[in-house]
C-alpha cells in the first residue's frame, strides 16, 4: 500500500480520536487560535499607537503579512508532521518505539503517521485570514511574486520539518526532554519578525546556518517583490538544513537502546 | 546458517553502558555533571536455533536477558556481536523486508491506539502492512471469531477490559499472517479464562505452522504450551530440551501424598525425604525414582503401613524452574568470586 494510502487511514484515525473527546476539541481549537494571535496583535500595538513607532523600513501590513505567512507555515507543518517531536520524546521514555519499529515502515513515516493533529488547522485558518487582510492593504503581487511565493512556502515547512527532525533526534540521546518545545518556540520567535530589525551577522546566521528566515520572512519578500540575496542563500541552505537534519535523525535513532525488559 | 531452522542464533552478545548513582542528596547532585557509567552484559554470547512450526518457552528470572535477546530478534535493537537468521533475514540489518513476517505481542506495550476502537487500529495496520481488502477482511473474520471478540471490536479500547484488549493485540499482531510470532508475557494479569481463551488461540495458530517464541513467568502456560523449553540466566543458557526434560532435570522424582492409619515413622527408605508433615498420619514426601522405584515403595509402604489414601505426582514445574534459576546465581556468583 502507498504511503498516501497509510497517511489517509492516520488521518481518519486521528480524527476519531480528537472527535472522541468533544470538549477538549472545542478548547483545543479556540486556545490554539488565541495563542496563536498574540504576535500579530502586539504589531497593531505597536503600530496602532499615536507615537508613531514601528519596524524601520516596514510598514504595518507588511509586519503583518510577515506573521500571517508564519502562521499559515505553522498552520500546515503541526498538524502534518510536528507531532513526530511529542512521538519520539513519549515513544522513546516509554520504550513503546519498539512497536513503532516493528512496522514494516521508515519509523518516520510511522512517526509522522502517528503524530497527525487536525487541531492544528485552527493556526491555518487563522493565517490565511490575517493574510488576506494584509495583502488586500498592499500593493497586489505579481504573477512572478506568487509563483515564487509558492516555491518559498514550501521551504518554509521544509525548514520545519528540518527542525522537528533536529528536535526529535536529540530525544534519542537526552531522553525525555521536554523542554525542545520551548528550545522550538525560541527560535521560531525570530521568524515571525522581518529580518532587516536583526544586526547583520545574525540576519546572515538564520539565513543560511538554520534558516529560520525562510519560513516566514524570505517568503513575504517574494509576494513584496524585494527578493534579496540573504533571501535566494535560504534556498540552498533550506535544501542542505534539510539534508543535514535527516542524517542526524537517522544517526541519533541507533542510540535507541529499549526501554528494559 | 541450515536451511531447516527458521531461527538461528550464534554467539549473540549484547552489553548495555547504563549509569549509577547512590541516594545521598550529594551523590544525585554529582550525578547532574558526571555519572558513573556501567557496563551490562546482558546477552553473554548465546546460541540456538528453532524449526519451524515450533512452541518455544524462554524462561528465565527479572534481568536475565531473555527480553533483549527477543527485541535482537525482533529487528529493534543491535546486538554488541554474533549472529542471528530468522526467516532468512538478520533481524537488525533487514528490518523493515523482516518484520512484515513476523509479529509480536507485549504484554505490558499496547499496540491499540487507546482512544478509538480496536477495528480503527487493525484498519491501520492493514494499511501499514498493505494486506489486501478481502485478505484483511477474512483473516479478520478467522480471528475475531477465534477469540471471541467480534461484538467489542468497535468500542473505544479504553473502555475494554485487560483480557479484550489482549486478545485484541493478538489479532493486531495477527493480521497480516507472520510466520513467526514472539510473545512476551501475553497473558500477564490475565484472569483463568482469558488465559485459557489465549492458550487455546496459540495452540490453534501453531497447528497451522505458525512458530512462537513465548517468553513468561507464568509456568502454566509454559507447561500447556510450549514442547521445548530455553532457559536464560545472566545472560546465560542454563538450559534447552522439551518439557519433560526439564520436569526431570533434577532428576526422575515423584511427589507422594500418603494417608495412613497411625504414624509413618516405620516407612524409612532409600530415596525417600519427607517434605512436609501435616499430622501423625498425612505425610507429603518427594521419592527419588532412581533410588527407589515407585512399585518397590508402593510395595513397602503398603507393608508397613495401614494405607487409607494414596496420590502420586510429578515435581512442580516451579520448583524445578526456580532451582534451575538458584543453580544458575550460584554459578554466576562463582564466576565472580574466580575473578
Amino acid at each position: 500500500m502507498s504511503v498516501g494510502q497509510i497517511w489517509s487511514r492516520a488521518l481518519r484515525s486521528s480524527l476519531a480520536r480528537r472527535m472522541a473527546y468533544r470538549a477538549d476539541l472545542f478548547l483545543s481549537v479556540a486556545v490554539t487560535l488565541l495563542s496563536e494571535l498574540v504576535s500579530p496583535l502586539v504589531t497593531l500595538l505597536i503600530y496602532g499607537g499615536s507615537s508613531g513607532k514601528g519596524f524601520p523600513g516596514w510598514g504595518m501590513f507588511e509586519v503583518l503579512l510577515v506573521q500571517s505567512i508564519f502562521l499559515m507555515s505553522r498552520g500546515v507543518a503541526f498538524p502534518l508532521f510536528m507531532g513526530l517531536m511529542y512521538g519520539v520524546l513519549d515513544q522513546v521514555r516509554s520504550g513503546h518505539f519498539e512497536l513503532t519499529l516493528l512496522r514494516p515502515r521508515s519509523p518516520l513515516l510511522i512517526l509522522v503517521c502517528q503524530g497527525l493533529d487536525p487541531i492544528g488547522l485552527t493556526r491555518l485558518a487563522g493565517g490565511i485570514g490575517l493574510f488576506a487582510v494584509s495583502l488586500s492593504r498592499l500593493p497586489a503581487p505579481s504573477a512572478l511574486g506568487w509563483l515564487s511565493f509558492a516555491a518559498l512556502f514550501a521551504f518554509s515547512l521544509l525548514v520545519l520539518f528540518s527542525l522537528a527532525l533536529f528536535m526529535s533526534g536529540t530525544l534519542f540521546m537526552w531522553v525525555g526532554n521536554g523542554r525542545v518545545y520551548e528550545l522550538l518556540d525560541v527560535l521560531l520567535n525570530f521568524a515571525q519578525y522581518p529580518l532587516s530589525i536583526f544586526p547583520r551577522a545574525f540576519s546572515l546566521a538564520v539565513s543560511v546556518a538554520v534558516p529560520i528566515a525562510a519560513v516566514a520572512y524570505v517568503p513575504a519578500q517574494a509576494l513584496l517583490g524585494r527578493l534579496d540575496l540573504i533571501g535566494l542563500l535560504a534556498v540552498p541552505a533550506s535544501a542542505a538544513f534539510f539534508g543535514l537534519s535527516l542524517l542526524f535523525w537517522e544517526k541519533m535513532r541507533t542510540r535507541y537502546s529499549g526501554g528494559g525488559g | 546458517m541450515r536451511d531447516d531452522f527458521q531461527i538461528e542464533v550464534k554467539s549473540l552478545k549484547k552489553t548495555y553502558t547504563t549509569y549509577q548513582r547512590g541516594g545521598s542528596f550529594a551523590e544525585i547532585a554529582k550525578s547532574v555533571f558526571a555519572r558513573k557509567e556501567i557496563k551490562v552484559e546482558a546477552l553473554k554470547g548465546i546460541d540456538f536455533s528453532v524449526r519451524e512450526g515450533e512452541l518455544l518457552g524462554f524462561l528465565g528470572p527479572n534481568g536475565a536477558g531473555k527480553s533483549t535477546c527477543l527485541k535482537i530478534l525482533t529487528g529493534v535493537l543491535y546486538p554488541s556481536s554474533g549472529e542471528a537468521r530468522v526467516l532468512g533475514f538478520c533481524p537488525w540489518k533487514q528490518r523493515k523486508r523482516y518484520v512484515s513476517n513476523i509479529g509480536a505481542v507485549f504484554g505490558q506495550k499496547s499496540q491499540l491506539i487507546f482512544d478509538i476502537p480496536p477495528l480503527d487500529s487493525f484498519l491501520m495496520n492493514q494499511a501499514i502492512y498493505g494486506v489486501p481488502r478481502d485478505v484483511f477482511k477474512a483473516r479478520l473474520d478467522e480471528l475475531a471469531g477465534l477469540l471471541g471478540v467480534v461484538d467489542i471490536m468497535g468500542q473505544p479500547t479504553r473502555n475494554l477490559s485487560l483480557g479484550e484488549r489482549m486478545k485484541c493485540e493478538f489479532i493486531m499482531a495477527m493480521l497480516h499472517g507472520p510466520k513467526v510470532v514472539f510473545l512476551d508475557e501475553p497473558t500477564i494479569g490475565l484472569d483463568v479464562i482469558a488465559k485459557e481463551k489465549i492458550r487455546e488461540f496459540i495452540l490453534a495458530m501453531n497447528r497451522k505452522g505458525v512458530t512462537f517464541i513465548l517468553t513468561t513467568h507464568d509456568l502454566a502456560d509454559v507447561e500447556f504450551l510450549a514442547r521445548r523449553v530455553i532457559v536464560v540466566n545472566h545472560g546465560s543458557i542454563i538450559f534447552d530440551d522439551g518439557i519433560e526434560g526439564l520436569r526431570g532435570h533434577f532428576g526422575s522424582r515423584k511427589r507422594i501424598r500418603l494417608l495412613s492409619e497411625g504414624g509413618q515413622d516405620a516407612l524409612a527408605l532409600e530415596g525417600l525425604r519427607a517434605t512436609e508433615r501435616r499430622s501423625e498420619s498425612e505425610v507429603f514426601y518427594e521419592l527419588d525414582l532412581a533410588s527407589c522405584p515407585i512399585d518397590a515403595f508402593i510395595a513397602k509402604a503398603n507393608a508397613a503401613l495401614r494405607i487409607l489414601d494414596i496420590s502420586i505426582g510429578s515435581i512442580p514445574i516451579e520448583e524445578v524452574v526456580k532451582g534451575l534459576y538458584e543453580e544458575g546465581a550460584r554459578h554466576s556468583a562463582r564466576e565472580g568470586t574466580a575473578r
